[in-house]
């Protein structure tokens, strides 16, 4: 059965049932080739469907989803999510959206890249591999070399007669080198994103990716002290995204948020800018409508540091008194939430090797390793990161082995500087490098 | 049984009549029913049905990977032509029927045998319970998740088996505020078993247990920063030796030559003190099975034996890649993702030291009483992981206590810096997150003196 035909079949069964439902449906295919020591490692071509049902009735709400899409599994999911529904009572009556006019945004899908030949792609992943170990003879394997290329199709419909649907693609490559040398092992990493397969250059990823990891030979320990550092674009966006859910008006109503009750007020330096923007041409999370339907729209969320508004779906809108924001979340088997599209710093002027000879020793943060460090609920952290030393502007040795803390409110209330350098995003969060003074460093005494 | 013999069967010929030397195919159907509680009443309820079908094949050591959730026949043939048509050589192999099927821990009992008001109920006492600790706990979730999973494998070696996984987990969240500043606290359980088995877990422990981690995070301060003496409690402090070692020691990393402790078996790794297995025949753990997503009996595994390199963790094409012999260790979130070798019940075996002998061999060091999530780099060794509670020690002494500290180091080297190991092993439930998905595992140590640690608080 098709995935339109399901949908007819379950908004039926609910209509029949008295239900008011709204359906998410999603349907994807997606290729991931992967090389290993010049030969073909992993070659994975699939595709996949999932539909679920979010019945309203009242104040009342429940979920269900399958991924078996014969007629008594539908039915039996409608009836779970009803059954669910008698649950669960929300504070205000929920309603589903209503409106007949679909909006559309074309930039997100380019139906070119359905017809690459799986050759070119395969030879795509084997360059990438290929160029990375041939860059020069200290580069001891290539750990992870994956080309992965996805269409996602989504569908929203309810009972009150919407039906919209958009389709997004892309190609994302990724390439990490492994070098060796007398000191141990380093490990860096590449990646790029289109919509064209054309526009990837797998040489010159595979170069970037080999340069940034010799550049990491004879990486050391900084000593414990406080320091400036620069927070590279990635890893900026990394920050950025571990606060992405404190902008949400649920997070914020629920008081999990520790932006609640600071609207108004100037929550990071002069120099920030935060935008939503659901239209980015090459944005990861763009969207003509959200998870219940409704228009997307741009939303500045900070305003030259102070804190403008949430995020935020029907249901918050309402609870909170503040603008529809059209965030609405949901996938087919999560209930309705609120989530950003793509988080977007808006760029400043100066360039990277301005930020970088801000003062006598600046740390340049090339990776995060890893979150769990991260506590959400205060905005306190200690994460493990490696980075780059820049003496009066210039690299002079690579730094590993290291934890910086503090609390990320804190930090980006003291960014002194915003770059020029924003990349294609290749996750939800747009960020250029930024400048902060008076860092802890936790390394060696 | 998910589907029948006779079909699988038949797309096993497709894959290997089209030049395959190894076929397999995964079914999983899996029902999941999740439970919110948050703002002091019931928030979510959701039912899922997850259902599709793995085909995988490998040519000498590539291997391809496809996989539907239309499991007709006419899906299923399409899927393994999509897998053939990336074929680049092609062998005659002789195809070995498939045995009589064997399903393991089969279970009549659907998704849940209680009413959906006991569910409530639990998690209403779980919100009371967190909010009675004290008024400065401002918000409390919990969540109940019931998952049953049936899994059916037949390879192209004859492999035939089913299995029925049972899992329950529950959570809870306590937040905690005063002042301005706010935090939280969780406290989990997960185990394997049916809806029967929740009479098993304290539901007021787990509210209690959250709310009072909260207040004792809200009022630490700041741990220090450098490089001390780690006194890692049991249980869930065994997520060192998970991201430490563990992930190492997949041969996922090994076959690439991208872990640092590839070519060392048999060669001394650790102290004589460490001896290190992971083990998918416990009872009731959440790690445990009867069967891999290979189909191959689940084993105790002895990675390290006082001190020494005795076994990787072991797959399919991991065993083709390295030549070492499966370990049962082939694991997947579900249909979606290609099996890779993975942990299972994971921790250090008791040894000779008590607690207090450990804590009188710091002068000045760090207790790290609860741990929270961790991460890896294999091909450097460089770990780290997250501290939830800890206690500054001083001349054998437990101080006060402390937040904000991660841990790093690198693998090999914290090993050798395991000097002492306790008697008493504990386990603890958590979700590993690798390149086949998220899977359920334990950790598990008994406390652990690691000599010296780079502790990420502040300066």
């Amino acid at each position: 059965m098709t995935l339109d035909r399901a949908i007819d079949l379950a908004l039926e069964a609910a209509r029949e049932k008295g239900l008011q439902a709204e359906i998410s449906a999603v349907e994807a295919t997606s290729t991931a080739i992967g090389f290993q020591s010049r030969k073909l490692d992993q070659y994975s071509v699939s595709e996949s469907r999932q539909l679920g049902v979010r019945v309203v009735n009242g104040r009342h709400e429940g979920v269900a989803y399958s991924e078996s899409l014969d007629p008594e599994s539908l039915i039996e999911m409608i009836e779970e999510a009803a059954a669910n529904a008698k649950m669960i009572q929300k504070e205000l009556d929920l309603e589903l959206q209503g409106e007949i006019e679909t909006p559309k945004l074309s930039d997100i899908y380019n139906p070119g890249l359905e017809s690459v030949p799986t050759d070119k792609k395969i030879q795509f992943a084997e360059e990438l591999e290929a160029t990375a170990l041939d860059t020069d003879q200290r580069i001891i394997s290539v750990p992870y070399c994956r080309y992965t290329d996805r269409r996602v199709s989504r569908t929203i419909a309810n009972t009150r007669g919407f039906r919209a649907q958009y389709q997004t693609n892309g190609c994302t490559t990724y390439v990490a080198c492994l070098a060796n040398d007398n000191e141990g092992s380093v490990m860096a990493w590449d990646v790029s994103f289109s919509r064209d397969f054309n526009a990837l250059d797998a040489k010159k990823l595979a170069k970037s990716a080999a340069e940034k990891t010799l550049e990491r030979l004879g990486a050391r320990r900084p000593s414990n002290g406080k320091y400036t550092i620069v927070f590279e674009n990635r890893v900026a966006e990394e920050f950025l995204s571990l606060m992405s859910s404190y902008f949400s008006g649920k997070s914020v109503y629920e008081k999990t948020s520790p932006l609640a009750d600071k609207k108004g007020q100037k929550i990071f330096a002069d120099v920030l800018t935060v935008v939503d923007d659901p239209f980015l041409a090459q944005g990861q999370s763009s969207r003509p409508f959200d998870d219940e339907g409704y228009a997307s729209k741009k939303t500045t969320l900070v305003e030259n540091g102070r804190l403008m508004g949430f995020l935020t779906n029907s249901v918050y809108a309402r609870l909170m008194k503040e603008p529809h924001t059209a965030h609405g979340s949901r996938s087919p088997s999560t209930d309705l939430s609120v989530s950003p599209s793509n988080l977007v710093v808006t760029p400043g002027q100066r360039p990277l090797a301005d930020l970088l000879a801000a003062d006598k020793n600046v740390i340049l943060i090339t990776d995060l390793l890893g979150r769990a460090g991260f506590r959400a609920a205060s905005g306190d952290f200690s994460l493990p990161v490696e980075g780059l030393m820049y003496v009066d502007g210039r690299m002079d040795h690579a730094l590993k082995d290291f934890l910086i803390s503090g609390n990320i409110l804190d930090l980006f209330k003291r960014v002194e500087a915003v770059g020029n350098d924003s990349l294609v995003p290749v996750s939800d969060c747009v960020s250029p490098s930024l400048l902060i003074r008076d860092v802890n460093v936790a390394g060696k005494a | 049984m998910l589907l029948q013999d006779d079909l699988l069967s038949k797309i096993i010929e497709q894959l290997i009549g089209a030049g395959a030397d190894f076929a397999e195919v995964y079914v999983e159907d899996t029902r999941k029913r999740q439970f919110t509680y948050l703002n002091a009443r019931p928030d979510r309820a959701v039912s899922g049905h997850t259902l599709g079908a793995g085909i995988r094949i490998f040519s000498g050591t590539e291997q391809i990977y496809t996989y539907t959730n239309d499991l007709s026949e006419k899906g299923l043939r399409r899927a393994a032509e999509n897998a053939a048509a990336a074929l680049k050589s092609r062998t005659k192999i002789p195809l070995v029927p498939p045995e009589q099927a064997q399903i393991f821990n089969p279970r009549p009992e659907g998704l849940t045998t209680r009413d959906s008001d006991f569910h409530w109920q639990q998690l209403a006492l779980v919100d009371e319970t967190a909010r009675a600790v004290n008024s400065l706990v401002t918000q409390v979730q919990a969540d109940m998740t019931e998952t049953v999973k049936t899994v059916q494998i037949m390879n192209s070696e004859g492999i035939n088996r089913s299995e029925v996984r049972n899992y329950l987990s529950a959570i809870a969240f306590a937040y905690a505020e005063d002042g301005g500043e706010k935090e939280n606290g969780h406290k989990r359980t997960a185990f394997l078993g049916t809806s029967d088995d929740w009479d098993q877990v304290d539901f007021r422990d787990l509210g209690q247990g959250a709310a009072e981690q909260a207040l004792r995070i809200l009022r630490a301060e700041w741990a220090p920063a450098g490089e001390m003496p780690v006194l890692i409690d049991s249980a869930f402090g065994g997520v060192i030796f998970h991201e430490a070692c563990g992930h190492g020691l997949e041969t996922t990393s090994v076959a690439k030559n991208a872990s640092v402790f590839c070519g060392k078996l048999d060669e001394r790794i650790a102290d004589e003190c460490v001896t290190a297995i992971d083990d998918g025949t416990l009872l009731g753990d959440y790690g445990s099975l009867e069967i891999d997503d290979e189909g191959e009996p689940t084993q105790r595994t002895v990675l390290i034996e006082k001190g020494i390199l005795k076994s990787y963790l072991v797959d399919k094409i991991g065993a083709r890649k390295t030549g070492y012999k499966i370990t049962g260790s082939g694991r997947r979130q579900d249909y979606r993702f290609a099996p890779t070798s993975r942990m299972r019940n994971t921790f250090i075996a008791p040894g000779e030291s008590t607690f207090e002998e450990m804590l009188k061999d710091i002068d000045y060091g760090l207790y790290a009483k609860d741990l929270g999530g961790g991460s890896v780099m294999p091909g450097t060794g460089s770990y780290n992981f997250a501290v939830n509670e800890a206690f500054i020690v001083r001349n054998g002494k437990i101080e006060k206590q402390v937040k904000g500290a991660s841990l790093i180091g690198t693998g090999i080297e914290t090993l050798g810096r395991i000097k002492k190991v306790g008697k008493e092993l504990k386990l603890a439930a958590g979700t590993c997150g690798s390149v086949s998905g998220m899977i359920p595992v334990t950790v598990g140590q008994p406390p652990i003196l690691v000599s010296k640690l780079t502790v990420g608080g502040k300066v």
